[in-house]
């Protein structure tokens, strides 16, 4: 569709071209429709449409029991169930008072540990798929099926794990998925090791990611842009050390943050955040080993589960922050449950950054952001 | 000009160096249809409900399954008491509405409900999966 003319030097017609990317991209890792206006290469403007992968996340809890919605949880973020089920399993646990034992905490800690690097391994293959590169996303695909297989023997599925439970966990790690999560701890720092050798001296991924998209730490607070994209601009946020939430104020490790801002910046934050997910979950295993405990609270009962009140959970999810909040009005039913999630940020900041940049650059940029688009329109 | 291509060389060669090392260790993939991986005990496939030696339900129709299910994949249970005294289960799931998520076999007092480890049941014909026992 040609649209808005205008007219050059030589006083002839110039037409902004209108290109619509999507809806079903390989580039987009969903459904995104990007309505984009292009001056010969560069980019005009970008309207990004979402709402294509659309299901009534929020609209399904109020006409299902707590326990019935807690399954469907995990298909907010299809990538990184273990957050989604975390963010409302501890907002309805605080709003019943509900005590979680130290064990499954530290269990609770340890998959989602794992979970985090799952899911920047698929971010950093199919990124790198996105700028050309089809070699990584077999070695990022390698690692992260070692962690589904571990993850399908515990919970039963390699994606839609509801494994929590309201006070716990279903079942309590046993000492050969110890070991087998021990053994894939002790391989995976050569594995990053391989990834950084090939990637981030490598001057086609430096001259496709250096310098682009960048986003500066004001603008990303203005569009409260949270997660690893918040921390590649330079501003040290992390809840899990802000507002430590299960028992991350007892383990020990480091939030990396990098000042630049541009792709490459969050390229290395995210590699830098699997090398402290890898450090998180040793320790939980570490603990896991050395004490024995209850893995989930007995004296729940999920069928009579009927709380009253309004309680949020606080997650920092791969993609940013991810907040619950679950109002209950006293009915076996959640009166109204709400979800933040760090993608759907993301992707408002597309038409700031994409303004006035090559074509070629949309995907580089857009797949820098690690945007899902499930958890946008849920 | 000259530290550019020696950068260009050393990534080339570390490149190479990677695929090299992956190339005489062992194969990840599977050739799918013809080889099968085994899966866990704990792996959610498709739902049996259980009979026991007699060719009888264990299910006693309490209807909690259909309770905790989230997505109408139990579909019906009906129960009827026969002239004898004996109690007739009629049990009707929808495969096709299933999920998987495991609430009803992890719910079920009388444990009639069983995971399998089968998990290929694609099909043409809807009506294969609305299982009736």
């Amino acid at each position: 569709m040609l649209a808005a003319k205008t007219k050059d030097w030589f006083g002839m017609t110039k037409e902004l071209l209108k290109i619509n990317i999507g809806l079903q991209h390989p580039s987009t890792h969903g459904v995104l429709r990007l309505i984009t206006e292009l001056d010969g290469e560069t980019v005009k403007s970008v309207e990004p449409v979402i709402g294509y992968l659309h299901r009534g996340m929020e609209k399904l809890a109020e006409s299902r029991t707590y326990l019935q919605y807690l399954p469907m949880v995990d298909r907010v973020d299809y990538l990184s169930g273990f957050f989604c089920q975390e963010a409302f399993c501890s907002a309805v646990e605080k709003l019943s008072d509900i005590e979680v034992p130290e064990r499954a905490k530290y269990i609770r800690c340890l998959l989602m540990e794992l979970n985090r690097i799952t899911s920047h391994l698929l971010w950093l293959g199919t990124y790198l798929m996105d700028l050309g590169a089809s070699s990584p996303i077999f070695y990022a695909f390698r690692e992260r099926e070692m962690i589904l297989r571990i993850f399908e023997n515990l919970t039963g599925q390699r994606m839609m794990y509801n494994f929590h439970v309201f006070g716990g966990v279903k079942r309590d790690l046993s000492a050969e998925i110890l070991d087998e999560i021990e053994k894939f701890l002790e391989i995976f720092p050569e594995k990053i090791k391989e990834y950084e050798s090939i990637l981030t001296d490598n001057p086609i991924f430096l001259s496709r990611t250096k310098g682009l998209g960048i986003l500066t730490k004001n603008v990303a607070l203005n569009y409260s842009i949270t997660g690893a994209n918040l921390r590649a601009s330079g501003l040290n946020t992390d809840f899990r050390k802000q507002k430590p939430y299960l028992v991350y104020d007892k383990l020990d490790f480091e939030v990396s943050t990098e000042t630049a801002g541009d792709c490459y910046a969050r390229y290395l934050v995210r590699i830098a955040e699997m090398k402290q997910s890898q450090r998180i979950a040793a320790q939980c295993v570490d603990y896991l080993k050395n004490n024995s405990g209850e893995f989930k609270n007995s004296s729940v009962n999920p069928l009579a589960i009927k709380p009253q009140g309004e309680a949020s959970s606080f997650v920092e999810a791969p993609r940013g922050l991810m907040i619950c909040t679950v109002t209950a009005d006293g009915s076996e039913k959640p009166y109204r449950v709400k979800w933040r999630t760090g993608s759907f940020y993301s992707v408002q900041i597309l038409p700031e950054l994409l303004k006035d940049r090559n074509f070629a650059d949309i995907m580089a940029i857009f797949g820098s952001l690690d945007v899902i688009l499930s958890e946008v329109d849920r | 000009m000259f530290s550019d291509f020696f950068k260009g060389l050393k990534s080339l060669f570390n490149g190479h160096k990677t695929v090299m090392k992956q190339a005489f260790q062992k194969r990840v993939t599977l050739e799918y249809p013809e080889k099968k991986r085994d899966v866990s005990d704990n792996f959610r496939g498709r739902i049996e409900i259980v009979k026991d030696e007699n060719d009888k339900l264990l299910c006693i129709g309490c209807g909690l399954c259909k309770k905790v299910c989230p997505c109408n994949g139990v579909i019906n249970i009906e129960k009827q008491t026969e002239e004898n005294g004996k109690l007739h289960i009629r049990y009707e799931r929808d495969e096709a509405q299933c999920i998987y998520c495991g609430n009803c076999v992890e719910n079920c007092p009388q444990k009639a409900l069983k995971f399998t480890k089968e998990y290929e049941f694609a099909t043409d014909v809807k009506s294969e999966l609305r299982k009736i026992v």
